[in-house]
């Protein structure tokens, strides 16, 4: 049978072992739980315009852009500063054309990415750089999204916009709090790889330790709260008497001549 | 307040949650992310021709229309809008209004599986059922091994999900772990309780591991279990005749009970129950909180608990009749003492 001292030690054992990982989980979910995922989303460091559509100015039809495009998906009309325009993916890549003329609408600039970027931006704080991504996206933004304008502020949180550079359209934000929310995550799953399997070994083996651990260490707090008992077995009742009388005397509350004949007859003996 | 003691208070608050979080953590990796998904019956749409699409003529839709998308339903064109006041969707092809029966809610719920679907239909509150955002859902069930249903918003016609036993276990799991008990608006992970336990767990961690160092810098988890005659702990009794000789373990207690227990304990080591206190004969170490917190003035004569404190050689004594009668129990007879020696 497990004695609770075996159950200390196997504590004792494993908390050596695993304790930086749970102090990795702890801090990892509780920077995960305390903070407000809208802003991990970055949705205060934005404010696009909502423009209504301009029906009157559409003259190209839904229908007629499926037959200019007729593996398009996610076909949609929406208003920009420009007019109407229909937003698609054709081939894997996203594409904007003029809902007046149908023609595609000509790639934006940097100088247009900058103004559109200053305009959605929430704040007065200056760009820092703009850079293209044509090929290869940063580790932050998913690569289907590609080609790409990252435009970055100068503030506190290092506020990154992404715009699409086929259609001008914002596609993601990032700002430190993202960027250590990830890193958390990655530190959660312990997946230091592609940070999204949460299936691998290392945190299956880590869990099944850690709960170990937390199975000890339950065992121990529910046993540190709860009083002694005096077991009701009658061969245990002399090393009880015993650890009575021991306790009795270091709580200086119970003198020697308390103690039970038996107890002295058995003191004299030795 | 010690580090341990802190430790073993916000344990006892926090055992409980620590046991589910690690348990639903480690069943989410285990379990396969195939049994897991419930989409094995799902379908994939075909987009179909858009050319019975009708153009939209100017003063037929609202004028806060943000977004028209394209969609199809039943193998029509539908425009979903997007309006600075809500949604709705306009059957393309004539421009009217989308209304769905609830044959016309079976079909596109059967054509989104390959399982065939039972006549029933429920409806119900999308926050009751995790889509906070919609009014209503139309549940479909399927006769699948799998108890799945597919899942509509009754009003647009989109599919919202399949679920099944699988991603009803995920939910359950997930549930636990984000510890959020009313899930019927979609499960988030900011949820007060979760918040709160965050922090006493991060408080337990720290204390434990503060623990830990405190532990090691008292000699435990050293390396070296090397015998060696200095360093070997004399136990007498309280009259002073030798009951054995010990060799180095990590601690006094385990020095002590190694071979078996010989010096009672409740606690099992964490210095709350104060039974395996022990009188120092010569050079008592530095007394730790706990030896403090159990004993009070009795660690100036030398007294400490043999659980808090690493290997050290030297004379101990036994200081009550108790852990005698205990020792002489549960020790073998006399004078085989130095077993472990």
């Amino acid at each position: 049978m497990t004695s609770i001292t075996q159950v200390r030690r196997l504590h004792r054992l494993l908390a050596p072992i695993i304790g930086l990982q749970l102090l990795l989980w702890s801090l990892s979910g509780a920077y995960m739980v305390l903070t407000n995922i809208s802003d991990i989303h970055g949705d205060f460091l934005i404010s696009e315009p909502q423009l209504a559509i301009e029906i009157e100015k559409v003259s190209y039809s839904f229908a007629a852009v499926g037959a200019q495009f007729p593996d398009a998906t996610q076909i949609r009309l929406k208003q920009t500063s420009s007019g109407p325009v229909y937003l698609l993916r054709s081939q894997g890549r996203p594409l904007a054309i003029s809902a007046r003329t149908g023609e595609p609408l000509p790639i934006p600039d940097e100088a247009q990415i900058r103004s559109y970027a200053k305009l959605v931006y929430t704040s007065d704080d200056s760009i820092i750089s703009v850079t293209k991504f044509e090929d290869t996206a940063p580790a932050e933004i998913n690569p289907r999204l590609l080609p790409l304008w990252r435009v970055d502020f100068d503030a506190p949180l290092v506020p990154s916009l992404y715009f699409s550079a086929t259609t001008g359209e914002l596609v993601g934000k990032r700002h430190h709090g993202w960027r250590l929310f990830d890193i958390m995550w990655m530190l959660h799953i312990m997946d230091y790889d592609t940070r999204e399997n949460i299936h691998n070994n290392l945190l299956r083996i880590a869990s099944a330790l850690a709960l170990l651990l937390a199975l000890s260490g339950s065992v121990l707090a529910w046993r540190s709260i709860r009083a002694p008992q005096p077991p009701g077995n009658e061969r245990e009742e002399d090393e009880q008497q015993g650890v009575k009388q021991q306790r009795a005397e270091q709580q200086g509350d119970r003198k020697p001549r308390d103690r039970k004949p038996r107890d002295r007859q058995q003191g004299a003996e030795q | 307040m010690s580090a341990l003691k802190l430790h073993r208070i916000v344990a006892a608050v926090c055992a409980l949650q620590m046991l589910l979080w690690l348990g639903s953590g480690l069943a989410l990796s285990l379990i396969s992310e195939d049994y897991l998904d419930s989409g094995a019956f799902r379908t994939e749409r075909t987009a179909p021709n858009s050319d019975a699409a009708k153009p939209i003529p100017p003063g037929a839709l609202p004028g806060d229309v943000l977004e028209i998308k394209m969609d199809y339903l039943l193998e029509r064109p539908v425009y979903r809008l997007k309006l600075a006041s809500g949604n709705s969707s306009l059957w393309a092809d004539t421009l009217s209004p989308l209304v769905l029966s609830d044959d016309a809610l079976k079909q596109i719920a059967a054509a989104s599986i390959s399982a065939p679907l039972t006549d029933t239909i429920d409806y119900v509150a999308g926050d009751s059922i995790g889509f906070p955002d919609i009014a209503r859902v139309a549940l479909f069930k399927a006769q699948t091994a799998r108890d799945t249903r597919v899942l509509l918003d009754a009003d647009s016609g989109a599919v919202l999900a399949h679920k099944d036993q699988g991603s009803d276990l995920k939910e359950l799991l997930l549930m636990l772990h984000f510890m959020d008990y009313a899930p019927g608006n979609g499960i988030g992970f900011n949820a007060w309780p979760i918040r709160l336990f965050a922090l006493l767990t991060l408080m337990m961690v720290l204390s434990g591991l503060v623990s830990l160092y405190q532990k090691w810098q008292a000699g435990y988890f050293r390396l070296s279990s090397g015998k060696s005659a200095t360093t070997d702990l004399i136990v007498e009794d309280c009259q002073g005749r030798e009951l054995g000789r010990f060799a180095p373990r990590a601690s006094l207690l385990d020095t002590i009970n190694a071979d078996g227990d010989k010096l009672p304990t409740h606690c099992g080591g964490g210095g709350s129950c104060g039974m395996c206190a022990l009188m120092f004969i010569e050079n008592p170490p530095t007394p730790t909180a706990a030896d403090i917190d159990k004993l009070g003035q009795r660690v100036e004569a030398g007294m400490r608990l043999a659980c808090q404190h690493g290997h050290c050689g030297g004379r101990v004594r036994l200081i009550s009749k108790g852990q005698e009668r205990f020792w002489q129990k549960h020790a073998p007879s006399e004078p085989a003492f130095d077993k472990n020696v």
